[in-house]
Protein backbone atom coordinates (compact mmCIF):
# COMPACT_ATOMS: atom_id res chain seq x y z
CA UNK A 1 0.00 0.00 0.00
CA UNK A 2 3.07 2.41 0.43
CA UNK A 3 5.42 2.87 -1.95
CA UNK A 4 8.51 1.24 -1.09
CA UNK A 5 11.58 3.11 -1.17
CA UNK A 6 14.27 1.77 -3.31
CA UNK A 7 17.58 0.13 -1.40
CA UNK A 8 20.03 2.68 -1.32
CA UNK A 9 22.39 1.32 -3.64
CA UNK A 10 19.40 1.85 -6.35
CA UNK A 11 19.29 5.69 -5.03
CA UNK A 12 22.99 5.81 -6.10
CA UNK A 13 22.22 3.99 -9.14
CA UNK A 14 19.40 6.55 -10.59
CA UNK A 15 21.95 9.32 -9.52
CA UNK A 16 24.66 7.91 -11.27
CA UNK A 17 22.33 7.35 -14.31
CA UNK A 18 20.75 10.62 -14.14
CA UNK A 19 24.75 12.28 -14.05
CA UNK A 20 25.72 10.04 -17.07
CA UNK A 21 22.60 10.60 -19.45
CA UNK A 22 22.39 14.20 -18.72
CA UNK A 23 25.86 14.82 -18.93
CA UNK A 24 26.24 13.13 -21.87
CA UNK A 25 23.33 14.97 -23.63
CA UNK A 26 24.81 18.31 -22.78
CA UNK A 27 28.37 17.02 -24.31
CA UNK A 28 26.57 15.88 -27.70
CA UNK A 29 24.81 19.32 -27.76
CA UNK A 30 27.62 20.87 -27.23
CA UNK A 31 29.67 18.71 -30.25
CA UNK A 32 26.86 19.29 -32.24
CA UNK A 33 27.19 22.99 -32.34
CA UNK A 34 27.95 24.34 -35.81
CA UNK A 35 31.46 26.76 -36.54
CA UNK A 36 29.09 29.54 -36.85
CA UNK A 37 27.54 29.16 -33.43
CA UNK A 38 28.52 31.60 -30.14
CA UNK A 39 31.20 30.09 -28.26
CA UNK A 40 29.05 30.75 -25.27
CA UNK A 41 25.46 29.49 -26.22
CA UNK A 42 23.67 31.17 -23.90
CA UNK A 43 24.15 34.35 -25.73
CA UNK A 44 23.11 33.17 -29.42
CA UNK A 45 19.39 33.60 -29.96
CA UNK A 46 17.80 34.29 -26.38
CA UNK A 47 15.70 36.72 -27.32
CA UNK A 48 15.64 39.19 -24.59
CA UNK A 49 16.41 42.75 -24.18
CA UNK A 50 19.50 44.25 -22.38
CA UNK A 51 21.20 41.06 -21.31
CA UNK A 52 24.71 41.76 -20.65
CA UNK A 53 26.75 44.70 -21.46
CA UNK A 54 23.92 45.57 -23.17
CA UNK A 55 22.52 48.95 -24.18
CA UNK A 56 25.32 50.56 -25.48
CA UNK A 57 25.47 53.40 -28.09
CA UNK A 58 25.34 52.56 -31.83
CA UNK A 59 27.82 53.73 -33.82
CA UNK A 60 27.65 54.84 -37.50
CA UNK A 61 26.72 52.49 -39.69
CA UNK A 62 26.10 54.75 -42.76
CA UNK A 63 25.46 58.06 -42.13
CA UNK A 64 21.93 57.87 -41.74
CA UNK A 65 21.82 54.62 -39.56
CA UNK A 66 21.31 54.79 -36.89
CA UNK A 67 19.23 57.91 -37.04
CA UNK A 68 17.67 59.30 -34.26
CA UNK A 69 14.35 58.45 -33.78
CA UNK A 70 14.32 55.66 -36.11
CA UNK A 71 15.28 51.90 -35.54
CA UNK A 72 17.37 50.06 -37.52
CA UNK A 73 18.04 46.64 -38.05
CA UNK A 74 21.73 46.23 -38.82
CA UNK A 75 22.71 42.42 -40.72
CA UNK A 76 26.46 40.99 -40.33
CA UNK A 77 26.87 38.40 -43.00
CA UNK A 78 29.44 36.39 -45.23
CA UNK A 79 29.78 36.47 -48.79
CA UNK A 80 28.77 33.20 -48.96
CA UNK A 81 25.82 33.61 -47.63
CA UNK A 82 24.60 36.95 -48.39
CA UNK A 83 22.56 36.04 -51.54
CA UNK A 84 20.38 33.73 -48.80
CA UNK A 85 19.88 36.47 -46.56
CA UNK A 86 19.32 39.17 -49.39
CA UNK A 87 16.23 37.27 -50.95
CA UNK A 88 14.42 36.97 -47.21
CA UNK A 89 15.41 40.52 -45.91
CA UNK A 90 14.04 41.45 -48.94
CA UNK A 91 11.12 39.13 -49.00
CA UNK A 92 9.97 40.31 -45.24
CA UNK A 93 8.00 43.20 -44.74
CA UNK A 94 9.94 45.25 -42.11
CA UNK A 95 7.86 47.87 -40.21
CA UNK A 96 8.38 51.46 -42.51
CA UNK A 97 9.99 53.25 -39.25
CA UNK A 98 12.82 50.79 -39.43
CA UNK A 99 16.13 51.13 -40.98
CA UNK A 100 17.67 47.78 -42.51
CA UNK A 101 21.19 47.40 -43.74
CA UNK A 102 23.39 44.35 -44.25
CA UNK A 103 27.31 44.15 -43.38
CA UNK A 104 29.00 42.00 -45.59
CA UNK A 105 32.61 40.90 -44.56
CA UNK A 106 33.95 40.82 -48.38
CA UNK A 107 35.38 43.38 -50.53
CA UNK A 108 32.01 43.33 -52.77
CA UNK A 109 27.93 42.48 -51.91
CA UNK A 110 24.95 43.69 -53.53
CA UNK A 111 21.50 42.71 -52.96
CA UNK A 112 18.75 42.18 -56.08
CA UNK A 113 16.09 43.45 -53.75
CA UNK A 114 17.36 46.94 -52.87
CA UNK A 115 18.73 46.36 -49.91
CA UNK A 116 21.41 48.62 -48.67
CA UNK A 117 24.52 46.66 -48.44
CA UNK A 118 27.90 47.50 -47.02
CA UNK A 119 31.53 45.68 -47.44
CA UNK A 120 33.32 45.62 -44.17
CA UNK A 121 36.63 43.12 -45.04
CA UNK A 122 37.98 44.02 -41.93
CA UNK A 123 35.52 43.42 -40.02
CA UNK A 124 35.55 46.89 -37.77
CA UNK A 125 32.03 47.08 -37.93
CA UNK A 126 30.83 44.20 -36.39
CA UNK A 127 33.57 44.70 -33.97
CA UNK A 128 31.91 48.41 -32.87
CA UNK A 129 28.90 46.40 -32.20
CA UNK A 130 30.05 44.15 -30.14
CA UNK A 131 29.39 41.22 -32.25
CA UNK A 132 31.71 37.96 -31.35
CA UNK A 133 33.44 35.69 -32.97
CA UNK A 134 32.06 32.85 -33.98
CA UNK A 135 32.92 29.09 -32.52
CA UNK A 136 34.90 28.69 -35.22
CA UNK A 137 36.77 32.08 -35.81
CA UNK A 138 35.91 34.29 -38.42
CA UNK A 139 33.34 37.21 -39.21
CA UNK A 140 30.46 37.52 -37.15
CA UNK A 141 26.74 36.19 -38.61
CA UNK A 142 24.26 37.44 -36.98
CA UNK A 143 22.41 40.81 -36.23
CA UNK A 144 21.99 43.61 -34.09
CA UNK A 145 19.17 45.88 -33.29
CA UNK A 146 19.05 49.14 -32.49
CA UNK A 147 16.43 51.51 -30.53
CA UNK A 148 15.09 54.91 -31.80
CA UNK A 149 17.39 56.42 -29.17
CA UNK A 150 20.63 55.30 -30.85
CA UNK A 151 20.97 52.15 -28.26
CA UNK A 152 22.13 49.09 -29.05
CA UNK A 153 19.69 46.73 -27.13
CA UNK A 154 19.79 43.39 -28.83
CA UNK A 155 22.49 41.68 -30.39
CA UNK A 156 23.12 37.88 -31.08
CA UNK A 157 25.42 35.48 -34.05
CA UNK A 158 22.43 33.36 -35.62
CA UNK A 159 23.37 31.34 -38.25
CA UNK A 160 19.96 30.94 -39.32
CA UNK A 161 18.57 34.38 -39.31
CA UNK A 162 17.22 34.52 -42.90
CA UNK A 163 15.23 31.83 -41.46
CA UNK A 164 13.74 33.62 -38.46
CA UNK A 165 12.83 37.11 -39.06
CA UNK A 166 10.14 37.23 -37.45
CA UNK A 167 12.34 37.06 -34.26
CA UNK A 168 13.42 40.43 -35.87
CA UNK A 169 9.94 41.92 -35.86
CA UNK A 170 9.42 40.54 -31.96
CA UNK A 171 12.55 42.47 -30.84
CA UNK A 172 11.70 45.36 -33.12
CA UNK A 173 7.94 45.46 -32.11
CA UNK A 174 9.28 45.37 -28.20
CA UNK A 175 11.67 48.38 -28.77
CA UNK A 176 8.81 50.30 -30.21
CA UNK B 1 -7.78 -0.98 -17.70
CA UNK B 2 -5.84 1.34 -15.06
CA UNK B 3 -8.03 0.28 -12.20
CA UNK B 4 -6.74 -3.65 -13.09
CA UNK B 5 -2.78 -2.35 -13.61
CA UNK B 6 -2.30 0.77 -11.21
CA UNK B 7 1.22 0.09 -12.22
CA UNK B 8 0.36 0.99 -16.01
CA UNK B 9 -1.76 4.23 -15.25
CA UNK B 10 1.91 5.47 -13.48
CA UNK B 11 4.12 4.36 -16.76
CA UNK B 12 1.56 6.37 -18.41
CA UNK B 13 2.16 9.32 -16.93
CA UNK B 14 5.78 8.76 -16.73
CA UNK B 15 6.10 8.33 -20.14
CA UNK B 16 4.22 11.50 -21.21
CA UNK B 17 6.46 13.30 -19.08
CA UNK B 18 9.42 12.22 -21.18
CA UNK B 19 6.92 12.46 -24.67
CA UNK B 20 6.61 16.01 -23.46
CA UNK B 21 10.33 16.72 -22.78
CA UNK B 22 11.67 14.83 -26.02
CA UNK B 23 9.39 17.51 -28.15
CA UNK B 24 10.43 20.03 -26.42
CA UNK B 25 14.03 19.59 -26.47
CA UNK B 26 13.42 18.70 -30.41
CA UNK B 27 11.61 22.19 -30.54
CA UNK B 28 14.61 24.04 -29.10
CA UNK B 29 16.70 22.15 -31.10
CA UNK B 30 14.94 23.30 -34.29
CA UNK B 31 15.34 26.92 -33.46
CA UNK B 32 19.07 26.30 -32.40
CA UNK B 33 18.64 26.82 -29.02
CA UNK B 34 19.34 24.08 -27.65
CA UNK B 35 20.88 25.76 -24.75
CA UNK B 36 17.91 27.26 -23.37
CA UNK B 37 16.26 23.75 -22.95
CA UNK B 38 19.21 22.64 -20.69
CA UNK B 39 18.73 25.78 -19.07
CA UNK B 40 15.72 25.89 -17.96
CA UNK B 41 15.19 21.84 -17.86
CA UNK B 42 18.04 21.98 -15.08
CA UNK B 43 16.68 25.18 -12.96
CA UNK B 44 13.08 23.71 -12.97
CA UNK B 45 13.94 20.28 -12.04
CA UNK B 46 16.47 21.29 -9.62
CA UNK B 47 14.01 23.41 -7.87
CA UNK B 48 10.95 20.50 -8.21
CA UNK B 49 13.52 18.08 -6.54
CA UNK B 50 14.18 20.65 -4.07
CA UNK B 51 10.41 20.91 -3.37
CA UNK B 52 10.35 17.13 -3.31
CA UNK B 53 12.85 16.95 -0.91
CA UNK B 54 10.96 18.89 1.86
CA UNK B 55 7.61 17.43 0.98
CA UNK B 56 9.41 13.77 1.50
CA UNK B 57 10.71 14.74 4.71
CA UNK B 58 7.18 16.72 6.14
CA UNK B 59 5.12 13.95 4.89
CA UNK B 60 6.96 11.32 5.26
CA UNK B 61 6.79 8.90 2.44
CA UNK B 62 7.79 9.15 -1.37
CA UNK B 63 5.94 11.76 -3.59
CA UNK B 64 3.93 10.47 -6.35
CA UNK B 65 4.46 10.91 -10.30
CA UNK B 66 8.08 12.39 -9.62
CA UNK B 67 8.85 13.02 -13.33
CA UNK B 68 5.54 14.66 -13.68
CA UNK B 69 7.11 17.35 -10.65
CA UNK B 70 10.12 17.93 -13.06
CA UNK B 71 8.31 18.31 -16.20
CA UNK B 72 5.67 21.10 -14.48
CA UNK B 73 8.60 22.87 -13.26
CA UNK B 74 10.40 22.66 -16.42
CA UNK B 75 6.97 24.29 -17.95
CA UNK B 76 7.15 27.07 -15.69
CA UNK B 77 10.41 27.91 -15.91
CA UNK B 78 10.70 28.17 -20.04
CA UNK B 79 6.75 29.69 -20.03
CA UNK B 80 8.81 32.91 -21.40
CA UNK B 81 9.65 30.77 -24.77
CA UNK B 82 6.60 29.92 -25.22
CA UNK B 83 5.59 33.69 -25.05
CA UNK B 84 8.58 34.67 -27.00
CA UNK B 85 7.14 32.25 -29.79
CA UNK B 86 3.88 34.11 -29.57
CA UNK B 87 5.96 37.34 -30.14
CA UNK B 88 6.57 38.89 -26.39
CA UNK B 89 10.50 39.75 -26.29
CA UNK B 90 12.40 38.58 -23.18
CA UNK B 91 12.03 41.36 -20.44
CA UNK B 92 13.52 41.39 -17.22
CA UNK B 93 10.64 41.03 -15.15
CA UNK B 94 10.29 37.01 -16.99
CA UNK B 95 12.86 36.19 -14.11
CA UNK B 96 9.53 35.73 -12.03
CA UNK B 97 9.36 32.08 -13.94
CA UNK B 98 12.38 30.73 -12.04
CA UNK B 99 14.76 32.78 -13.24
CA UNK B 100 14.35 32.57 -16.68
CA UNK B 101 16.81 35.51 -17.99
CA UNK B 102 19.07 36.08 -15.30
CA UNK B 103 20.08 32.11 -15.29
CA UNK B 104 21.44 32.45 -18.17
CA UNK B 105 24.38 34.59 -16.87
CA UNK B 106 25.30 32.46 -14.26
CA UNK B 107 29.29 31.91 -14.16
CA UNK B 108 29.72 27.91 -16.16
CA UNK B 109 26.32 28.33 -17.76
CA UNK B 110 24.25 25.29 -18.16
CA UNK B 111 27.93 23.51 -16.88
CA UNK B 112 26.98 24.83 -13.43
CA UNK B 113 23.41 24.12 -13.52
CA UNK B 114 24.07 20.73 -14.70
CA UNK B 115 25.77 20.41 -11.04
CA UNK B 116 23.08 22.04 -9.20
CA UNK B 117 20.54 19.95 -10.46
CA UNK B 118 22.80 16.71 -9.57
CA UNK B 119 23.20 18.06 -6.07
CA UNK B 120 19.50 18.30 -5.78
CA UNK B 121 18.77 14.70 -7.05
CA UNK B 122 21.35 13.54 -4.86
CA UNK B 123 19.05 15.77 -2.02
CA UNK B 124 16.12 14.40 -2.87
CA UNK B 125 17.41 10.62 -3.15
CA UNK B 126 18.86 11.22 0.37
CA UNK B 127 15.14 12.83 1.56
CA UNK B 128 13.86 8.95 0.30
CA UNK B 129 16.49 7.36 2.17
CA UNK B 130 15.84 8.98 5.17
CA UNK B 131 11.99 7.89 5.13
CA UNK B 132 13.19 4.06 4.63
CA UNK B 133 13.00 3.09 8.22
CA UNK B 134 9.42 4.57 8.17
CA UNK B 135 8.71 2.62 5.56
CA UNK B 136 9.67 -0.20 7.40
CA UNK B 137 7.75 0.83 9.98
CA UNK B 138 4.32 1.12 7.82
CA UNK B 139 4.90 -2.91 6.92
CA UNK B 140 3.38 -4.33 4.22
CA UNK B 141 0.12 -3.21 5.77
CA UNK B 142 1.18 0.56 5.36
CA UNK B 143 0.20 1.25 8.97
CA UNK B 144 2.25 3.15 10.97
CA UNK B 145 2.24 1.87 14.51
CA UNK B 146 3.49 3.26 17.96
CA UNK B 147 4.02 0.93 20.27
CA UNK B 148 5.05 1.69 24.42
CA UNK B 149 5.17 -0.39 27.38
CA UNK B 150 5.88 -4.46 27.87
CA UNK B 151 3.54 -7.04 28.86
CA UNK B 152 0.45 -8.41 27.34
CA UNK B 153 -0.91 -6.70 24.06
CA UNK B 154 -3.30 -4.16 23.71
CA UNK B 155 -4.41 -2.86 20.58
CA UNK B 156 -5.74 0.90 20.37
CA UNK B 157 -8.16 2.19 17.13
CA UNK B 158 -8.55 5.41 17.01
CA UNK B 159 -11.40 7.26 15.68
CA UNK B 160 -12.93 8.97 12.45
CA UNK B 161 -10.02 11.73 11.46
CA UNK B 162 -7.51 10.69 14.91
CA UNK B 163 -4.47 8.98 14.49
CA UNK B 164 -2.04 6.67 17.08
CA UNK B 165 -1.49 9.96 19.00
CA UNK B 166 -5.20 10.10 20.80
CA UNK B 167 -3.80 7.59 22.94
CA UNK B 168 -1.10 9.79 24.30
CA UNK B 169 -2.81 10.58 27.42
CA UNK B 170 -3.78 7.01 28.31
CA UNK B 171 -0.02 5.68 27.38
CA UNK B 172 0.91 8.41 30.18
CA UNK B 173 -0.67 6.35 32.45
CA UNK B 174 1.30 3.23 31.22
CA UNK B 175 0.52 0.00 33.09
CA UNK B 176 1.76 -3.54 32.50
CA UNK B 177 0.94 -3.99 29.37
CA UNK B 178 2.49 -3.50 25.54
CA UNK B 179 0.45 -0.60 23.73
CA UNK B 180 -0.02 -0.71 20.47
CA UNK B 181 -1.31 2.28 18.37
CA UNK B 182 -1.47 2.32 14.78
CA UNK B 183 -2.90 4.95 12.74
CA UNK B 184 -6.19 3.68 11.00
CA UNK B 185 -5.95 2.90 7.05
CA UNK B 186 -6.10 6.01 5.12
CA UNK B 187 -5.39 8.49 8.55
CA UNK B 188 -2.74 9.51 10.51
CA UNK B 189 0.62 9.19 8.96
CA UNK B 190 -0.63 5.75 7.36
CA UNK B 191 -1.08 4.77 3.89
CA UNK B 192 -4.13 6.59 1.93
CA UNK B 193 -4.75 4.25 -0.86
CA UNK B 194 -7.68 5.67 -3.06
CA UNK B 195 -9.31 2.88 -4.07
CA UNK B 196 -9.34 1.41 -0.68
CA UNK B 197 -13.31 0.37 0.18
CA UNK B 198 -12.29 1.72 3.72
CA UNK B 199 -15.68 0.14 5.06
CA UNK B 200 -15.28 -2.64 8.16
CA UNK B 201 -13.33 -5.53 6.20
CA UNK B 202 -11.19 -3.10 4.89
CA UNK B 203 -9.68 -2.05 8.17
CA UNK B 204 -9.55 -5.20 10.06
CA UNK B 205 -7.61 -6.68 7.16
CA UNK B 206 -5.10 -3.51 7.54
CA UNK B 207 -5.09 -3.99 11.06
CA UNK B 208 -4.99 -8.05 10.96
CA UNK B 209 -1.03 -8.50 11.20
CA UNK B 210 -1.31 -6.80 14.24
CA UNK B 211 -3.25 -9.13 16.51
CA UNK B 212 -2.08 -11.92 17.86
CA UNK B 213 -3.76 -13.96 20.50
CA UNK B 214 -4.23 -13.07 24.04
CA UNK B 215 -4.61 -9.09 22.69
CA UNK B 216 -6.75 -6.96 24.37
CA UNK B 217 -8.43 -4.34 21.89
CA UNK B 218 -9.67 -1.00 22.96
CA UNK B 219 -11.38 1.59 20.54
CA UNK B 220 -12.93 4.62 20.26
CA UNK B 221 -15.92 5.48 18.49
CA UNK B 222 -14.81 4.77 14.87
CA UNK B 223 -12.53 2.35 16.03
CA UNK B 224 -15.21 0.88 18.80
CA UNK B 225 -17.20 0.14 15.79
CA UNK B 226 -14.33 -2.10 14.48
CA UNK B 227 -13.39 -3.51 17.71
CA UNK B 228 -17.11 -5.09 18.33
CA UNK B 229 -17.13 -6.47 14.49
CA UNK B 230 -13.61 -8.35 15.69
CA UNK B 231 -15.65 -9.13 18.89
CA UNK B 232 -18.14 -10.92 16.85
CA UNK B 233 -15.56 -12.95 14.68
CA UNK B 234 -12.22 -12.49 16.31
CA UNK B 235 -9.65 -13.78 13.23
CA UNK B 236 -7.49 -15.01 16.25
CA UNK B 237 -8.22 -15.59 20.38
CA UNK B 238 -8.72 -12.00 21.92
CA UNK B 239 -8.41 -11.56 25.50
CA UNK B 240 -11.23 -9.04 25.18
CA UNK B 241 -12.59 -5.83 23.62
CA UNK B 242 -13.30 -2.31 25.61
CA UNK B 243 -15.21 -0.11 23.20
CA UNK B 244 -15.20 3.83 24.68
CA UNK B 245 -17.72 6.24 23.05
CA UNK B 246 -19.51 3.15 20.77
CA UNK B 247 -21.90 5.15 17.93
CA UNK B 248 -24.16 2.59 18.29
CA UNK B 249 -26.85 4.11 15.99
CA UNK B 250 -29.94 2.14 15.59
CA UNK B 251 -30.24 2.23 12.22
CA UNK B 252 -28.34 4.55 9.23
CA UNK B 253 -30.88 7.27 8.87
CA UNK B 254 -30.70 7.83 12.87
CA UNK B 255 -26.83 8.07 12.38
CA UNK B 256 -27.11 10.13 9.45
CA UNK B 257 -29.31 12.16 11.59
CA UNK B 258 -27.08 12.40 14.61
CA UNK B 259 -24.09 13.25 12.62
CA UNK B 260 -25.25 15.43 10.53
CA UNK B 261 -25.71 17.43 13.75
CA UNK B 262 -21.88 17.40 14.34
CA UNK B 263 -20.80 19.91 11.68
CA UNK B 264 -20.96 20.94 8.26
CA UNK B 265 -18.18 18.80 6.75
CA UNK B 266 -19.49 15.76 8.62
CA UNK B 267 -23.07 16.68 7.56
CA UNK B 268 -22.10 17.17 3.81
CA UNK B 269 -20.65 14.26 3.64
CA UNK B 270 -23.28 11.90 4.65
CA UNK B 271 -25.64 13.47 2.74
CA UNK B 272 -23.53 13.47 -0.23
CA UNK B 273 -23.36 16.78 -1.12
CA UNK B 274 -20.16 17.80 -3.27
CA UNK B 275 -19.43 20.47 -1.36
CA UNK B 276 -17.90 18.00 1.37
CA UNK B 277 -15.16 17.10 -1.22
CA UNK B 278 -14.65 20.56 -2.37
CA UNK B 279 -14.04 21.64 1.52
CA UNK B 280 -12.22 18.39 1.92
CA UNK B 281 -10.07 18.79 -0.52
CA UNK B 282 -9.49 22.39 0.55
CA UNK B 283 -8.21 21.68 3.73
CA UNK B 284 -6.11 18.53 2.02
CA UNK B 285 -4.59 21.83 -0.11
CA UNK B 286 -4.37 23.39 3.53
CA UNK B 287 -3.07 20.89 5.59
CA UNK B 288 0.47 22.81 6.48
CA UNK B 289 -1.24 25.67 7.84
CA UNK B 290 -3.83 23.84 9.53
CA UNK B 291 -1.51 21.47 11.43
CA UNK B 292 0.14 24.42 12.82
CA UNK B 293 -3.48 26.84 13.06
CA UNK B 294 -5.55 23.83 14.13
CA UNK B 295 -4.30 23.61 17.74
CA UNK B 296 -4.84 26.90 17.96
CA UNK B 297 -8.16 27.48 17.48
CA UNK B 298 -9.37 23.65 18.87
CA UNK B 299 -8.00 24.37 23.13
CA UNK B 300 -10.56 21.37 24.42
CA UNK B 301 -7.96 18.70 22.66
CA UNK B 302 -4.71 18.00 22.83
CA UNK B 303 -2.61 20.08 19.60
CA UNK B 304 -1.14 16.80 18.54
CA UNK B 305 -4.91 15.51 18.25
CA UNK B 306 -5.90 18.33 16.36
CA UNK B 307 -2.68 18.75 13.86
CA UNK B 308 -3.71 14.89 13.29
CA UNK B 309 -7.18 15.30 12.17
CA UNK B 310 -6.38 16.84 9.15
CA UNK B 311 -4.62 14.23 7.81
CA UNK B 312 -6.37 11.53 5.64
CA UNK B 313 -7.80 11.88 2.36
CA UNK B 314 -11.22 12.53 1.06
CA UNK B 315 -11.67 8.91 -0.15
CA UNK B 316 -10.44 7.39 3.29
CA UNK B 317 -12.62 10.08 5.62
CA UNK B 318 -15.81 10.23 3.39
CA UNK B 319 -15.70 5.89 2.90
CA UNK B 320 -14.79 5.74 6.62
CA UNK B 321 -17.99 7.81 8.00
CA UNK B 322 -20.48 6.72 5.35
CA UNK B 323 -19.44 2.41 5.31
CA UNK B 324 -18.08 1.89 8.87
CA UNK B 325 -20.02 4.93 10.98
CA UNK B 326 -23.50 4.79 8.72
CA UNK B 327 -23.95 2.04 7.38
CA UNK B 328 -22.22 -0.83 9.90
CA UNK B 329 -24.72 -1.45 12.61
CA UNK B 330 -22.46 -2.47 15.10
CA UNK B 331 -26.04 -3.92 17.52
CA UNK B 332 -25.71 -7.03 15.85
CA UNK B 333 -22.00 -7.48 16.27
CA UNK B 334 -22.40 -6.68 20.32
CA UNK B 335 -25.11 -9.26 20.19
CA UNK B 336 -22.75 -12.25 18.11
CA UNK B 337 -19.56 -11.21 20.62
CA UNK B 338 -17.80 -14.81 21.34
CA UNK B 339 -15.38 -12.73 24.18
CA UNK B 340 -15.97 -10.15 26.64
CA UNK B 341 -17.09 -6.93 26.09
CA UNK B 342 -16.93 -3.89 28.11
CA UNK B 343 -18.49 -0.85 26.88
CA UNK B 344 -16.96 2.11 28.59
CA UNK B 345 -19.27 5.64 27.89
CA UNK B 346 -19.28 9.37 28.99
CA UNK B 347 -22.48 10.60 30.58
CA UNK B 348 -22.28 13.68 28.07
CA UNK B 349 -21.23 12.24 24.91
CA UNK B 350 -22.75 14.34 22.05
CA UNK B 351 -21.34 12.47 19.82
CA UNK B 352 -22.53 9.36 20.44
CA UNK B 353 -25.52 9.54 22.72
CA UNK B 354 -25.58 7.14 25.28
CA UNK B 355 -28.71 6.10 24.90
CA UNK B 356 -27.71 3.90 21.97
CA UNK B 357 -25.05 2.40 23.77
CA UNK B 358 -26.77 1.67 26.64
CA UNK B 359 -29.66 0.14 24.62
CA UNK B 360 -27.03 -1.53 22.33
CA UNK B 361 -25.37 -3.67 25.67
CA UNK B 362 -28.57 -4.29 27.36
CA UNK B 363 -29.59 -5.81 24.30
CA UNK B 364 -26.96 -7.51 23.20
CA UNK B 365 -26.51 -9.08 27.24
CA UNK B 366 -30.39 -10.38 27.13
CA UNK B 367 -29.37 -11.97 23.72
CA UNK B 368 -26.44 -13.80 26.41
CA UNK B 369 -23.22 -11.96 24.81
CA UNK B 370 -20.34 -10.95 27.82
CA UNK B 371 -21.07 -7.74 27.64
CA UNK B 372 -21.29 -5.20 30.40
CA UNK B 373 -21.67 -1.54 30.58
CA UNK B 374 -19.99 1.06 32.28
CA UNK B 375 -20.64 4.75 32.35
CA UNK B 376 -18.13 7.61 33.29
CA UNK B 377 -18.29 11.28 33.86
CA UNK B 378 -16.93 12.46 30.19
CA UNK B 379 -18.34 13.49 26.79
CA UNK B 380 -17.36 11.93 23.57
CA UNK B 381 -13.23 12.02 24.33
CA UNK B 382 -12.87 9.47 28.21
CA UNK B 383 -9.36 8.28 26.63
CA UNK B 384 -8.27 12.06 26.75
CA UNK B 385 -10.20 13.46 29.59
CA UNK B 386 -10.28 10.93 32.06
CA UNK B 387 -7.53 8.68 30.99
CA UNK B 388 -6.63 7.69 34.66
CA UNK B 389 -10.51 6.10 34.68
CA UNK B 390 -9.84 4.44 31.05
CA UNK B 391 -6.25 3.17 32.59
CA UNK B 392 -7.97 1.50 35.37
CA UNK B 393 -10.62 0.09 33.26
CA UNK B 394 -8.18 -1.52 31.14
CA UNK B 395 -5.87 -2.41 34.42
CA UNK B 396 -9.10 -4.05 36.14
CA UNK B 397 -9.76 -6.23 32.97
CA UNK B 398 -6.03 -7.16 32.12
CA UNK B 399 -5.89 -8.30 36.03
CA UNK B 400 -8.77 -10.38 35.36
CA UNK B 401 -7.72 -11.67 32.75
CA UNK B 402 -4.58 -13.15 34.57
CA UNK B 403 -6.22 -14.60 36.76
CA UNK B 404 -8.25 -16.36 34.64
CA UNK B 405 -5.33 -17.54 32.61
CA UNK B 406 -3.23 -18.64 35.78
CA UNK B 407 -6.47 -20.69 37.17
Amino acid sequence: MTSAVAPPRKLVLVWVAAAVFFGSLLAVARAAEGPLDDTDPALQRPGFLDAGALPIPASNVTDDVPTPGRRSVVFFTRPDRLGRLCHAVGSHDFDDEVDVVIVVSGTDGRCAGGTRVLTDPATTRAERYGMREPRGGGAAVGYAVVDADGLVRYRTLDPAIHDELGEVDTILEALK
Amino acid sequence: MTSRWPWLRLCLWCAAAVVVEVALFVSYRGHDARFHWFTHFFVGASVALVGMALVVRRRRRPVGYPLVWLLLAHLVAMFPDVLFVGDEAHARWMDVFLGHISTHFVPGRNVTWYVVFLAALGLYLVALNGIRGDDARTGPTGLRVRRWGEGRPVLFLHGLGASSRYWDNLAAHRSGYEGIAPDLLGFGRSAKPRRAAYDVDSHLEALRSLLEPGTLVVGHSTGAILAAALAAAPPVPLAGVVLIGLPAYPDAATARQEIGRLGLLARLTVTRNPLGWVICTLMCALRPLAVVVGPMLIRDLPPAVVADGVRHSWPSYSRTLQRVVVDHRSRPDLAAARIRVRLVHGTDDREAPIAYAREAAAAASRSGAPVTFQEVHSDHHAAVRTPKTVAAVLDSILATETTESHV
